[in-house]
């Protein structure tokens, strides 16, 4: 099983993940960010392939003429590593047709019934070194996360063209030379993407086959033949492989005037393309129809949804035409819109994307390029328009097309991820991408109140469910403060950051449990402030989504939750909502108090809230924080090295948390869990204080509150039987 | 508000070359008048302003925008409205069937530029992709107007 753990860094043996597959013993999964044994079996098979290609030769007179020296096979391609854990797709790009002399690579995390993507990196100026035996290439990755081991080298035998393909190797390493993880990639294909295309037409329009280049002027040097749109992108080191049954649309799903609407195109594509999913995955439908109500040529219509760059069209009755010249428009449309859902903008328009990226030629305008106008071309010297396009056109994308086609970074080109126009993405979401794949048996849930006061903390409730009516065993390490469970929230400025909890709990123990669906496993979790510091600090809408590993090492995310905190309707709402929200008193709340000199501001803050606004609605906050440290011990070191013990105060304890109790009635105060948490310690402090009478009353009267809170029988049931056990322990049976 | 469009071309263009034919939108009122160039899309009516140029040579018209490629226009943008005082005048920007079009023989050439901010909606103004949604509460500062100008250039023999 794999935690969340940074694919480039090895995983030293003390740190290995122990967990459980079974209650008979305990299983060594290996260490997180390899999966490397299937794929050095695969190695081994392509060796033993090899060998089988070279068998010995036979032995016949020497030749009089010199021994050809055999020609090497060209490295760059796509590897694939294999197995559980991460899975690194490696693109090799030296050598071949239009070398950019780059690697790039995405990690996707396997294990159970998913793949999910992690990352991406890429070393857009590798040194690279080639031997008579091997090509290396090297140099420092760009990451979309913070990668513990950076540096990258990849690493590829030279073998014969007669010899199958050997596989890379790739070794993450920490500068200067801390050797992090290495996974042995398997040759996959000679091309850096694979895209299913799948092609419906509307019944009466003709889609387009094929042009030859050489039935019109063009220039040297170009490509010569007959070319189609897979041809075009094979030309960029793309494979678009057509897929699917194409299947013919009647004319009246555009609605009666024919003309095709995006929303209608879009209903088509839901309907119609076999391949469809809401999800990211390399998978395009192009559909020929009759005309567009805006009379364009074509369209790339599926630009405003959540997946967007699924589809696009092209219209017949603006392109149709069988001369050359027809043909070849009809060509350039297709390559062009198709283009667009692989997330590239027109030439001019490059500077628009989200980041900018460099225009070319005149300010794009000069782009010899598929995804140029014709008739808007304009280099910065000579003729431009139509006729000045076709001259020079090579049937080609530019140069920095092609780096985004081959190195994009995943999510900016993976048809169904980044909207549009958008090349950037913060990266720890990536984390969270919905399973291509899900058979885990199990679902997360994210709940919290809809709108959060300023400054109110933040608490979301995780609920974690089996789907298979026959139960699900997993671990019950639910909680983000846990290896396995992690958070991610986007903020209203549209950043999102990942929680990151004050204390980390090591996983170093079983907790095995079996769900099933009447049964699920909640978790209270604090979100508000983590090791970065407050992360709802600013009034706006803010969007949450977790995480998961289950034991089998699926990775289960929850949809995502939206929830909003409130600007400050009075200055006093402003200025309560400030006491609580520094850096102190977020570790505080977290950790439900402390005596810690260190946080003596925090304190003093609370401390405040309780003096100066004890009716406001957030010092039941305060009152919980203080309220359950006053319950326990705290033990601290004086610089003297002596250790000092302030004793519990049960009786203030008890008086604070009744108090919570008390304001937490509705949507106010603190959450079911928390004041689940809240009662049961307030019977404890009312036990320690001599009395138990009131403790028992305190625990009598657990299941009829939660029951005034509207919560299912089955819950107030298990918050009974909660109770019972706490009384016992603190009562005995009697 | 009053405003008017003007084309400008040189003196004497010969054929087998393009005419830099240049337009001008001045303010002609005495207030201040919000406007917007073109933009990518408005050429061939894609997204408002439409800014529509044709070439015409005797009744044929040699040179116009083809029809849409199709509508991924770039976002509107705050800085793309442009604010003219009383007199002030603004060059609108490109107009690639001016510039690229080139009378291959003599003869009287009529440019005409057409432009129209009556949209049906200010989402009409919009871009596809990347767009702040906020700019369009600056569409509203833009007077509904349709403006026409043309201009006749003599080309001579090469």
């Amino acid at each position: 099983m794999t935690a969340l753990s940074d694919p480039t860094s090895a995983v030293p043996a003390g740190a290995r993940v122990t967990m459980y597959r079974s209650d008979e013993e305990q299983v060594d999964e290996g260490s997180a960010g390899n999966g490397g044994e299937a794929a050095e079996a695969a190695a081994e098979a392509t060796a033993s392939m090899a060998a089988a290609a070279t068998a010995p030769p036979v032995i016949g007179p020497i030749s009089p003429f010199p021994v050809p020296i055999l020609r090497k096979r060209l490295v760059h391609g796509r590897y694939r590593s294999s197995g559980t854990g991460y899975q690194l797709e490696l693109r090799v790009d030296v050598g071949g047709s239009r070398p950019t002399n780059r690697f790039s690579a995405d990690f996707f995390n396997v294990g159970g019934g998913t793949e999910t993507y992690y990352g991406s990196f890429r070393v857009d100026a590798p040194t690279i070194t080639t031997t008579a035996t091997e090509v290396k290439l090297e140099g420092l990755g760009s990451f979309t996360w913070a990668a513990g081991a950076p540096f990258v080298r990849v690493t590829i035998p030279r073998v014969t063209i007669f010899q199958a393909p050997a596989p890379a190797t790739v070794q993450f390493i920490t500068p200067p030379s801390t050797s992090g993880a290495t996974y042995t990639c398997a040759f996959a294909s000679p091309y850096f993407r694979s895209v299913l295309w799948e092609q419906d037409c509307v019944a009466g329009a003709v889609p387009f086959v094929s042009y030859d280049t050489t039935q019109l002027a063009k220039p040297a040097g170009s490509f010569s033949g007959v070319l189609d749109v897979s041809g075009a992108y094979r030309l960029a080191g793309i494979e678009v492989l057509p897929s699917g049954t194409p299947n013919v649309i009647p004319v009246a799903a555009a609605g009666a005037d024919a003309k095709w609407t995006d929303a209608e195109l879009h209903a088509a594509m839901v309907t119609n393309f076999s391949l469809w999913a809401n999800t990211p995955q390399w998978k395009v439908w192009l559909l020929v129809a009759t005309a567009h109500v805006g009379g364009y040529r074509g369209i790339m219509f599926d630009y405003t949804d959540t997946h967007q760059r699924q589809g696009c069209a092209v219209f017949y009755d603006a392109i149709q035409g069988s001369a050359p010249y027809d043909q070849r428009a009809q060509m350039r449309t297709y390559v062009h819109e198709l283009g667009h859902a692989f997330n590239l903008l027109h030439s001019w328009q490059k500077d628009l994307a989200d980041p900018p990226q460099p225009l070319g030629d005149n300010n794009g305008l000069g782009d010899l390029s598929w995804m140029n106008y014709t008739w808007n071309y304009q280099p910065s010297s000579g003729p431009g328009g139509d006729a000045a396009y076709w001259a020079a056109f090579p049937f080609q994308f530019t140069d920095n097309e092609v780096i985004h086609l081959r190195h994009g970074l995943y999510k900016n080109v993976v048809m169904g991820a980044n909207p549009f126009g958008k090349g950037a993405a913060e990266v720890d979401p990536d984390l969270f991408d919905s399973p291509t794949e899900d058979r885990s048996g199990l679902a997360l849930e994210v709940r919290s109140k809809g709108a959060f006061a300023y400054g109110e903390p933040v608490v979301v409730e995780l609920k974690l469910s089996a789907t298979d009516t026959r139960g699900t065993v997993t671990h019950g390490f639910l909680h983000p403060n846990d290896d396995f469970a992690a958070i991610a929230i986007r903020q209203p400025s549209g950043r999102t950051v990942m929680f990151r909890p004050m204390l980390r709990h090591c996983a170093d123990e079983d907790r095995e449990i079996r769900l099933v669906p009447e049964l699920a496993l909640y978790k209270s979790a604090y979100i508000g402030h983590g090791r970065d510091g407050g992360y709802f600090e600013q009034p706006g809408r803010y969007a949450i989504r977790a995480v998961y590993v289950a034991a089998d090492g699926s990775r289960i995310v929850s949809p995502v939750t939206e929830l909003r905190v409130r600007p400050p309707v009075t200055a006093r709402d402003e200025q309560v909502g400030e006491l609580l929200m520094g850096d102190e008193q977020g570790q505080l709340l977290a950790l439900l108090g402390s005596d810690s000199e260190h946080l003596s501001s925090g304190n003093a803050a609370l401390d405040e809230v309780l003096d100066k606004h004890a009716t406001h609605p957030l010092a039941t906050f305060a009152r919980l924080a203080k309220g359950v440290n006053a319950a326990r011990a705290f033990k601290q070191l004086t610089a003297e090295k002596q250790v000092t013990v302030r004793e519990p105060d049960p009786t203030g304890s008890a008086a604070e948390l009744a108090k919570v109790e008390k304001a937490s009635d509705g949507d106010a105060g603190v959450d079911n869990i928390t004041l689940n948490f809240v009662m049961r310690t307030r019977a404890r402090a009312e036990a320690r204080a001599g009395n138990t009478k009131k403790a028992q009353a305190t625990l009598d009267s657990m299941p009829k509150v939660f029951k005034a809170r509207g919560l299912k029988p089955a819950v107030v049931e298990t918050v009974r039987r909660q109770a019972e056990k706490t009384k016992a322990e603190l009562l005995g049976d009697g | 508000m009053t405003a008017s469009l003007a084309l400008h071309g040189p003196a004497g263009p010969v054929a087998g070359r393009p005419v830099p034919v240049r337009a001008e939108l001045r303010n002609d009122g005495a207030g201040e008048l919000w406007v917007v160039g073109v933009l990518d899309g408005s050429e061939t009516g894609t997204r408002f302003p439409v800014w529509r140029p044709s070439v015409r040579l005797g009744d044929r018209v040699v040179a116009a925008p083809p029809i849409a490629e199709d509508p991924l226009v770039g976002p509107l943008r705050a800085q793309d409205f442009r604010r003219l005082g009383p007199g002030e005048a603004l060059d609108p920007g490109r107009l690639a069937t001016f510039e690229v079009f080139t009378p291959d023989a003599p003869g009287t050439y009529v440019y005409a530029l057409e432009l129209s901010t009556e949209s049906p909606s200010p989402d009409a103004w919009l871009g596809r992709f990347n767009q702040d949604p906020s700019v369009v509460e600056l569409v509203a500062r833009v007077p509904r107007l349709r403006l026409r100008a043309e201009l006749s250039v003599e080309v001579q023999p090469p």
